[in-house]
């Protein structure tokens, strides 16, 4: 009785001082973070084209698949700010559908990620042994087939659409992350606070939520955001195959690659889905690396 | 070193037969044949077609078949060309090689060039111009950069022929659509290194000597920085080739990567498994190879390997 009450205060108070210094580590990653010029470029940036892309398309007067044949190959306008297509759409409303639908595929195929790779990373490497080397194994046969090739077998079997590119895209990504959460959690595995944790009789519940996961989500949250332009660029190239997702909708790879076929005449079809990808791009690069600074000492100078 | 080199090698044999297996279900469930697309084809002529590439076997026997097929290195017929799979790779692959050799080497030197001002000149102008550069070519997909080129070099400055494949004014464009990305990856990987192995006590150690700065540049600042792009290598080959799938449509270059697009295009079953299964086995070959001459070049690794 005596002996369970010491434990549960030594587990309450553990607790306590784990939530301060988690706190503490909070506040001292955000001053590094927002030192860092670039990295808040990237998070204001991402913010500002997500903010755009949920409220543009609402309040256009025209809709993504609206055609004027009568404005065709329109150079940018008053009426058209970003000029209209072959078949007379309004382009600023189809580049802002099309960041709804590129950024709406990279957020959630990264979501999807996120939960298979902490699952099946976390299983491996907190149960060890020759699950792990199963697991391990399996992940380094498949990671050996060049990912491109296999979205695209994937894609052509499924058929092109939102849903099969979402499904293509997020098969091949969890690889990376299930490697990653396994590497943190092994690595803090057996630091000595988690072993002492053990012997003090903490459950498995109590090491998993406690210790481990609250010392890998920083890293979690780096891979994810430098998962998510690799997921940008991957739809664009998809699309542009004639893989992506299917007409009239359009994402900002499809939109490009309408836009190469006659930007000899009207470069400003493809100059604008071109810009926005690689703003996105620069932006989720510069946020990747300002939270990866933040998050390594190494980068202290 | 050896019980690395099987290791890997049975990896990826388990993995190519996972591919294999994997184009060959995916293409015989999908729906739609092969003579599905064009204008309504007579039964007749269907069944021969049909009888002609054994589509009617079971699908046992046609797995069978193939695998046997590929140990001859014999792909089949392509459904839509009147040659065969081997006869399209022998034709094309070699175009592909020479663009993605190119692009391979044009990215290394542009690459550890930019690594190497970046690093020397650390936190001062070139510095901060080399990897603004980087950061920029990091974000622009290569279809978006290779229509740039030929809207600026070609259509506008008109220096450069637009497109196709013959003489070396064609070579650069997509040469350096192709190699940009990697390129500036690789001055990341290699500034990052340089910066490293400056701070190092060997190098002190080597100045106090009275070495010069250019030979300790070639004696441990080169190879070192050499070593961490190696690692790089697989994936810079591999993003190259997968790359030219989009660069060579741009372009017009009759390479691998535009059969390829154009057989998913056309549903062209055998020459997709047959160009899926040869770009894997070149791309594995590829990380096989960079992998031993990582052991090679490098000491620390060999010793670990031979315990």
């Amino acid at each position: 009785m005596d002996r369970d009450y010491s434990f549960q205060r030594i587990e309450k108070i553990q607790s306590k001082a784990d939530s301060a210094l988690n706190n503490n580590q909070g506040q001292y990653f955000w001053r590094r973070f927002a030192g860092n010029p670039r990295g808040v470029f990237g998070l204001s940036t991402v913010v500002l084209l997500i903010i755009l892309a949920v409220f543009i398309p609402w309040f256009s007067q025209y809709s993504y698949d609206y055609q004027n044949l009568s404005i065709t190959n329109q150079p940018p306008g008053q009426n058209n700010w970003f000029g209209t297509d072959s078949l007379g759409r309004d382009l600023f409303v189809r580049v802002w559908y099309g960041a709804r639908i590129s950024l709406f595929l990279a957020f959630s195929a990264t979501g999807l990620c996120l939960v298979i790779g902490v699952v099946y990373g976390g299983i491996s490497g907190f149960i060890g042994g020759w699950l792990d080397e199963v697991m391990m194994r399996f992940i380094e046969v498949l990671s050996s087939i060049p990912f491109l090739l296999y979205v695209v077998l994937l894609m052509v079997w499924m058929g092109s659409g939102l849903k099969a590119v979402f499904i293509a895209l997020a098969s091949v990504y969890w690889l990376t992350m299930a490697r990653v959460v396994r590497g943190q959690v092994v690595l803090v595995k057996t630091e000595g606070y988690v072993q002492s944790a053990w012997t003090l009789g903490v459950g498995t519940k109590g090491i998993l939520f406690r210790h481990i996961f609250p010392n890998i989500i920083g890293t979690i949250i780096v891979t994810s955001a430098i998962m998510i332009p690799e997921i940008v660029f991957a739809e664009a190239w998809l699309s542009f195959l004639g893989l992506g997702v299917s007409i009239p909708m359009a994402s900002w790879g499809a939109l490009a690659s309408e836009g190469i076929e006659g930007f000899r005449n009207y470069p400003w079809q493809l100059f604008f889905p071109a810009f926005f990808i690689s703003l996105t791009m620069l932006s989720f690069n510069f946020l990747g690396d300002g939270l990866r600074e933040a998050m390594d000492p190494k980068f202290d100078q | 070193m050896v019980r690395f080199i099987v290791h890997r090698s049975i990896t990826i044999i388990i993995a190519l037969w996972l591919i294999v297996t994997a184009t060959f279900i995916i293409m015989h469930t999908i729906p739609g044949g092969p003579f599905s697309r064009d204008k309504r084809v007579p039964p007749a002529v269907l069944e021969n077609l049909t009888a002609k590439y054994h589509l009617d076997d079971s699908y046992a026997r046609q797995y069978f078949d193939y695998f046997s097929g590929l140990s001859r290195l014999d792909f089949g017929p392509s459904f839509r060309y009147d040659f065969s799979v081997k006869d399209i790779i022998v034709r094309a692959f070699p175009v592909s090689a020479q663009l993605g050799a190119v692009s391979v080497v044009l990215a290394l030197i542009l690459g550890l060039g930019g690594g190497i001002i970046s690093a020397y000149s650390h936190n001062k102008w070139p510095d901060y111009l080399v990897t603004f550069i980087s950061s920029l070519f990091l974000s622009v997909p290569s279809f978006i950069l290779a229509s740039l080129l030929i809207f600026i070099f070609a259509y506008k400055l008109m220096w450069l022929p637009p497109a196709m494949w013959g003489n070396w004014q064609q070579i650069i464009m997509p040469a350096l659509a192709l190699s940009a990305l990697p390129a500036a990856y690789i001055s990341r990987l290699a500034r990052t290194s340089i910066l490293e192995i400056l701070q190092r006590e060997y190098v002190l150690t080597a100045r106090a000597k009275g070495l010069s700065r250019i030979s300790i540049f070639f004696r441990h600042i080169l190879k070192n920085s050499i070593l961490s792009v190696v690692t790089y290598l697989g994936y810079l080959i591999a993003s190259i080739f997968t790359g030219s799938f989009v660069v060579e449509n741009i372009f017009a270059i009759p390479g691998l990567g535009r059969y390829f697009v154009t057989s998913i295009l056309n549903r062209d079953y055998t020459l997709i498994l047959g160009l899926t299964v040869f770009y894997a086995v070149f791309l594995m070959a590829m990380n096989l190879l960079v992998d031993i001459f990582y052991l090679i070049i490098d000491p620390r690794i060999r010793t670990i390997g031979k315990e």
